[in-house]
């Protein structure tokens, strides 16, 4: 595995009950700063594949690799210091804890790593990141006070606050309107640009692949580059 | 932000849903404090009960009948350094002006005895008036001025049912004023028995109870304090005279003797035998008067016939052939005889109680003495009552019937010249052969001359009180014992409460688990970014915890209602059959703390068992909020383990009923709640087993698919929250159903003789014993019966052992129970009463020929009730308990049967025959079992309680005692069907939280039936149908098990199950489910529902 890959799956496949198999062998090479979409039809496994990307999922066979380690491998603990250290995600549903003010939420990975020494400069990184999404006067206020889009830009922040090496964005802008969507895609292209970190999203709509790097399809349970057969 | 900050906005956002929560863990709470706080107020009401009742009166001696010196307290204190008080305890009755007379203890007492009360509280009684306890002053309707008259039994004295004992009872009316009431905790309940309600307690000053019923210097009961009973025996035998053993030693001026007698008449035999033994040349004389002594066809009347060993002086000599009589020639001229003659003696010999029968013994005349020397002895007669102090015969009150119309002249002129000097003797071997009875074979012993003293001394050395059962015993540590109550009160309340706290801890998981299912999503973007599960799982077991702490305060308290209600309730109870209310409200702190801490550390429990459960499964399924137990996979695995839960339910509950049958009542309780338990988790794992395989299984042929299947398949959608909910249903109903089970009534079948009162009409106790055989008509009519009810009603009577009451009337611990003993002949003529258990290899249908099994000489067989046995005494069939029978000997009681529910609750019952062996000294009947036709039912009730009201009797129905004794055990059900009553409102709850979660979460589901052509009522029908399945799979899964653990219990006691009731009240508890369905489903369906749709 070269230096330069993140995250490598090998022969990855992937089968759930009646449905039968979702992945059937899918390759990917994954390096530092690449934008990937992930397309296809509903219910092709698109979201299946990024769980296992981002370790929250295993596959039935095949290997996967992140940062040259074998997540299936690996203790709870070192799997959770792995996703809270080198993953942000942000879903189509957003997930924000209803009861957390958006800074709290944005937070919330930070406890995971818990480093409290390093605690003032995460909120002051929280409240930088929500003043670069455009949320900053929202900090204090509860998730059911924002609107859709606010909330998936607080999702964002979250996403982002500890700094990952890989951004997953499962279907980000599923739940926003067209000029939402295009706002968030813009942010988190600028937010990748700003961290460095890859981008690896799931979306059924054209256009924001477009925007990313690499257009991957999924279909019948085989990744192919858009285009290619 | 930190954990606390976390838990305290997540509670406040979640307020809401987590109320639920915070209902369950109160509930929790508040049925393990209330039963823990139940507990410990019984226990400390009896504590203090028992402390008040003895003050500080550590160890007591009861004389019985035989007084003791009341200079003995002072010999006592002089020896031990301890403190001792005289005092004079008799059974007695008082009356008012209003109130007929009533039983009490007549308590003579002075200074030292008001000594004895707790520091702080010494009342001095003072003046001559009477003092009475609170409650005997309630009862007299009396208070201070006014008069009241006693009636007392004489202690001391011929036993009633010894030949020539007096026929009146001995009851002298004494008036006296009252003087004031002593508080209760000032000695004002002073007793030594152990039982439900305070005595009856009227004090007067001990000198003037001395003086007004002739009992100068003597008393029956010495206290003490600050010294050992081992230590106080010591000196009782170092202080212990002859006077004491009721003896007296007197010189005999006709032949220069000295004359050792009792006041009982007739020398106890424990006594004679430590005489004898002593000094071996005492000479025994059994002195007898005969109804007549004939020579051909001429008599004389009552004489008196002195038995004595051969002397030299005669009169009886040494060497004379067998049935040879010496008469004087006195008796001699009166009837014809000379030496050689034949007469005839015509004598009541002794009988049952106290019947005597005449009998005759011939005799040939061997000689002829003048009344001179030692055939002119007039002391040689003891001092029968009615006889002794005559002036004349015709003056004569002997114990037995005389036909004064018989005594002559010349009789009385002998009478007057010659007193009771016999005018015949025979050998003391012949005479022991006629006449010696129970209470003695001498009515003397005559010592050769010496100095008086001396022997007195050396006698008194020889006759060991205890030998005559006098001897001190630690009241205190007895009272203690018995204030632990004769159940578990704590164990028993938490027993009740076991389903209750499984319905709250069910509901607080069921509630509990709806929390964590709306926010798995929540823990599964924590977890994706990085959480630890465990870290997750922590902060949200921390947020139940916190909902338990907020349910303990509350639970407290409404365990502290829930202590008032059942305090309450037997209080009420007690009260209304024994007139005092023995447990008081006592709030403990340690039993709240206690309580409140075990429901929360249960109630985390169960949060973090719900919590760990439904925040497994991949991130993915947490993130898509997925049920962790979706997937039919997972389901057919959960099948298997509910079969074989259900299996393991039944095995256990089988082994419990075939394993051996556990004494105690605890036991058997735990028994009954371990069993129900056991088949309440088969019938729950059965139901839960059949959810999942209808959850897997094949889809039926589509042309079946109807609406019940369709809710079937609603019910089994979620086969966890369906169990869950069947079960919390099953604990209530199982509770309400199994407590309904139980309940008999008394009424029912009252009259047949297998029944609880064994078919007899009336029972009458009294505490003055009925010296005549209620069995004799005669003897009936004496006591004021008219012809036609003493011709119709026939009673069986019963002696009776004082001792604690052994009955569910007394909730302290019955150390020494009452004995009962009772011709056993008379019930199993009858066929009275029901015998259900009998020990191995004696069969059941010998019925009361139990009692007259041989066990060996020192174990009397013995029936008791089963609720006596099991509840009281904590016995099984074939245990054994200790007692000491008159003389101080130690046996033991072998319950060899047990008796259904009876009137005879509260008794050992053994045979009469063994009864006068243990006990020779008692006479009388203090208890009668009456047969009467029922339509003479109340005339006797009322001509018998006429006739014995100044003896203190009470006589009621025998259902109504029944119906005294049933009313306790309805009271341990209700409390146990109110907390069932509680269970089925928490499942009722719970059942109406499931609907509304289920149909929340189906709301588009619904919405799309809807949609697609179903009616609202359609609808609502269905969702209805689910629940109503529900709720009748939950009903069923109690019942069984109601049914199935308590059916031994009522086989056992002949019972059957109360089909009406027990229909009426689930019928109820299934109404109050379906109601709140009904509101429920009205609820979660109200609004636009097709709305859900568009939110698609």
């Amino acid at each position: 595995m070269s230096k330069e890959t993140l995250i490598e799956l090998k022969g990855v496949k992937k089968r759930y009950g009646p449905a039968g198999d979702v992945l059937r062998g899918i390759d990917l090479r994954v390096e530092p700063g690449q934008t990937i979409a992930i397309v296809g039809p509903s219910g092709s496994g698109k979201s299946t594949l990024l769980n296992i990307i981002g370790a929250i999922d295993s596959p039935d066979s095949g290997s996967v690799r992140i940062r040259d380690k074998d997540p299936t491998t690996m203790s709870e603990p070192d799997l959770a210091a792995m996703r809270a250290r080198d993953f942000g995600w942000i879903f189509q549903a957003h997930h924000l804890i209803p009861h957390c003010t958006v800074l709290e939420n944005a937070l919330l990975p930070t406890l995971a790593i818990g480093d409290r020494r390093a605690g003032a400069a995460f909120v002051d990184r929280a409240r930088a990141l929500l003043d670069r999404v455009g949320i900053a006067s929202l900090a204090d206020r509860r998730p059911g006070q924002l609107s859709s889009g606010e909330c998936q830009r607080a999702a964002a922040v979250r996403a982002l606050i500890n700094g990952p090496r890989v951004l997953l964005a499962d279907e980000p802008t599923g739940a926003l309107d067209a000029a939402n969507a295009a706002a968030m895609i813009e942010l988190l292209l600028e937010l990748h640009r700003d961290a460095g970190a890859a981008l690896i999203l799931v979306t059924h709509a054209p256009p924001i692949a477009a925007r990313m790097g690499r257009i991957l399809e999924l279909s019948n349970g085989r990744l192919s580059a858009k285009g290619e057969p | 932000m930190n954990a606390l900050r976390w838990i305290r906005r997540s509670l406040w956002f979640h307020r809401r849903v987590h109320a639920g929560t915070v209902l369950g863990t109160c509930a929790a709470a508040a049925a393990i404090a209330g039963a823990l706080l139940a507990g410990d107020a019984a226990k400390r009401s009896l504590r203090n009960s028992a402390e008040n009742r003895l003050g500080n009166v550590q160890i007591a001696l009861q004389t019985g009948r035989r007084l003791v010196r009341h200079t003995m307290a002072e010999e006592l204190a002089r020896q031990t350094g301890g403190q001792f008080a005289p005092v004079l305890a008799l059974r007695a009755t008082a009356a008012s002006a209003s109130v007929q007379p009533l039983a009490i203890q007549l308590i003579g007492a002075e200074k030292r005895f008001w000594g004895f009360a707790r520091p702080g509280r010494v009342t001095h009684p003072h003046g001559d008036g009477a003092w009475l306890s609170p409650r005997a002053a309630r009862r007299l309707g009396t208070k201070p001025g006014e008069w009241i008259t006693l009636r007392l039994v004489r202690e001391g004295g011929i036993a009633a049912e010894a030949p020539f004992a007096p026929t009146a009872t001995g009851a002298e009316p004494a008036r006296i004023v009252v003087a004031g009431i002593v508080p209760r905790d000032a000695l004002g309940e002073f007793s030594l028995e152990h039982g439900a309600s305070p005595p009856d307690n009227v004090f007067v000053p001990l000198t003037w109870l001395q003086e007004h019923f002739g009992l100068s210097g003597r008393v029956n009961l010495l206290l003490g304090n600050g010294c050992e009973a081992t230590a106080a025996n010591a000196a009782l035998r170092r202080s212990w005279r002859i006077e004491d053993a009721g003896l007296e030693l007197r010189p005999v001026p006709a032949t220069g003797e000295l004359e050792l007698r009792s006041r009982e008449v007739f020398i106890p035999p424990p006594i004679a035998e430590a005489v004898m033994r002593a000094v071996p040349q005492g000479r025994g004389v059994l002195t007898y008067v005969v109804n007549e002594i004939a020579c051909g066809e001429r008599s004389a009347p009552y004489s008196v016939v002195a038995a004595m060993p051969p002397h030299v002086e005669g009169p009886v000599a040494a060497g004379m052939p067998p049935n040879s009589i010496v008469l004087n020639d006195w008796l001699a001229t009166d009837i014809g005889a000379r030496s050689g003659d034949t007469i005839t003696l015509r004598y009541f010999a002794p009988g049952d109680g106290r019947r005597l029968i005449e009998r005759a013994t011939t005799f040939r005349v061997a000689a002829i003495v003048p009344i001179s020397g030692r055939a002119n002895d007039p002391t040689l007669m003891p001092d029968f009552p009615g006889l002794a102090g005559a002036s004349d015969c015709r003056k004569w009150d002997p114990g037995f019937k005389v036909d004064l119309s018989k005594i002559r002249d010349k009789d009385e002129a002998y009478w007057d010249e010659h007193r009771g000097t016999p005018k015949a003797f025979i050998t003391l071997r012949e005479g022991e052969a006629l006449w010696a009875n129970r209470f003695g074979s001498m009515t003397a012993i005559r010592f050769p001359a010496t100095d008086a003293n001396s022997l007195a001394a050396s006698l008194a050395r020889a006759i060991d009180p205890g030998s005559l059962g006098v001897a001190f015993r630690d009241a205190r540590a007895e009272a203690l014992r018995a204030a632990e109550g004769s159940v578990d009160f704590g164990g028993l309340f938490v027993g009740f409460n076991m389903f209750l706290i499984a319905s709250a801890l069910l509901l607080t998981a069921l509630l509990f688990a709806f929390t964590v299912e709306s926010r798995r999503p929540e823990a599964g973007a924590l977890l994706a970014m990085g959480w630890r599960r465990t870290a997750a799982t922590r902060l949200l077991i921390m947020e139940g915890a916190a909902l338990a702490v907020m349910g303990m305060l509350p639970g407290v308290l409404l365990g502290i209602a829930y202590m008032a209600l059942a305090i309450g309730a037997l209080n009420h109870i007690w009260l209304s059959t024994s007139g005092s209310a023995p447990l008081g409200m006592h709030v403990s702190i340690s039993a709240a703390a206690a309580g409140a801490i075990i429901g929360v550390l249960l109630s985390c429990a169960t949060i973090a068992w719900t919590a760990r459960g439904r925040l497994r499964g991949p991130i993915r399924a947490l993130l898509a909020g997925e049920d962790p137990d979706a997937g039919t996979a997972r389901f057919g695995r959960g099948r298997a383990g509910w079969i074989v839960v259900s299996i393991l339910g039944v095995g256990a509950a089988v082994a419990m009923f075939l394993g051996p049958q556990p004494t105690g009542g605890e036991a058997q309780a735990m028994r009954f709640f371990g069993a129900g338990a056991a088949m309440l988790l088969a019938t729950v794992g059965a139901a839960a087993a059949w959810l999942r395989h209808s959850a897997i299984a094949a889809p039926k042929s589509p042309a079946n698919f109807s609406p019940r299947q369709l809710a079937w398949l609603g019910v089994a959608r979620r086969p966890g929250r369906s169990t869950a909910t069947v079960a919390l249903l099953a604990c209530g109903i199982f509770m309400v159903a199994s407590a309904g089970a139980h309940r008999r009534d008394p009424l029912s079948g009252a009259d047949r003789r297998d029944s609880g009162t064994g078919g007899f009409a009336l029972l009458a106790k009294g505490p003055v014993a009925l010296a005549n055989d209620p069995r004799d008509r005669a003897a009936m009519a004496d006591l004021g019966l008219s012809a036609k009810t003493a011709a119709q009603v026939h009673a069986v009577p019963g002696r009776v052992r004082d001792g604690d009451d052994a009955s569910c009337l007394n909730p302290t611990k019955a150390q020494t129970p009452r004995l009962l003993g009772i011709d056993p002949g008379e019930l199993r003529s009858r066929g009275a009463f029901r015998i259900t258990r009998a020990i191995p290899g004696v069969k059941v249908a010998d019925g009361w020929g139990l009692l007259d099994t041989d066990l060996g000489s020192d174990v009397v067989p013995a029936l008791a009730d089963e609720s006596t046995a099991v509840w009281a005494l904590g016995l099984g069939i074939g245990a054994r308990l200790p007692m000491a029978d008159g003389r101080g000997h130690r046996f033991e009681v072998e319950i060899v049967g047990l008796l259904a529910p009876s009137i005879l609750q509260g008794w050992l019952v053994i045979s009469d025959r063994n009864f006068l062996d243990r006990y020779p000294d008692a006479s009388g009947y203090r208890l009668l079992l009456i047969d009467a036709p029922p339509d003479r039912r109340d005339a006797a009730q009322l001509e018998i309680g006429r006739a014995l009201a100044d003896m203190g009797w009470e006589v009621r129905p025998a259902v109504a005692r029944l119906a005294d004794l049933m009313a306790v055990e309805h009271t341990y059900l209700a409390i146990f069907q109110v907390a069932g009553g509680l269970g089925v409102l928490l499942g009722a709850a719970g059942l109406g939280t499931v609907l509304l979660r289920n149909v929340l979460e189906r709301r588009r589901e619904l919405a799309m039936l809807r949609a697609i052509g179903f009616s609202t009522d359609g609808v609502r029908r269905l969702v209805l149908r689910e629940h109503i399945l529900i709720l009748a799979l939950g009903t069923a899964c109690g019942i069984v098990p109601a049914v199935l653990a308590t059916w031994p219990a009522i086989r056992a006691t002949g019972g059957t199950l109360p089909l009406l009731g027990l229909t009426c009240t689930l019928a109820g508890v299934i109404a109050a489910g379906a109601l709140s369905v009904h509101a429920a489903t009205r609820r979660a369906l109200a609004g636009n529902l097709v709305a859900a749709l568009r939110d698609e």
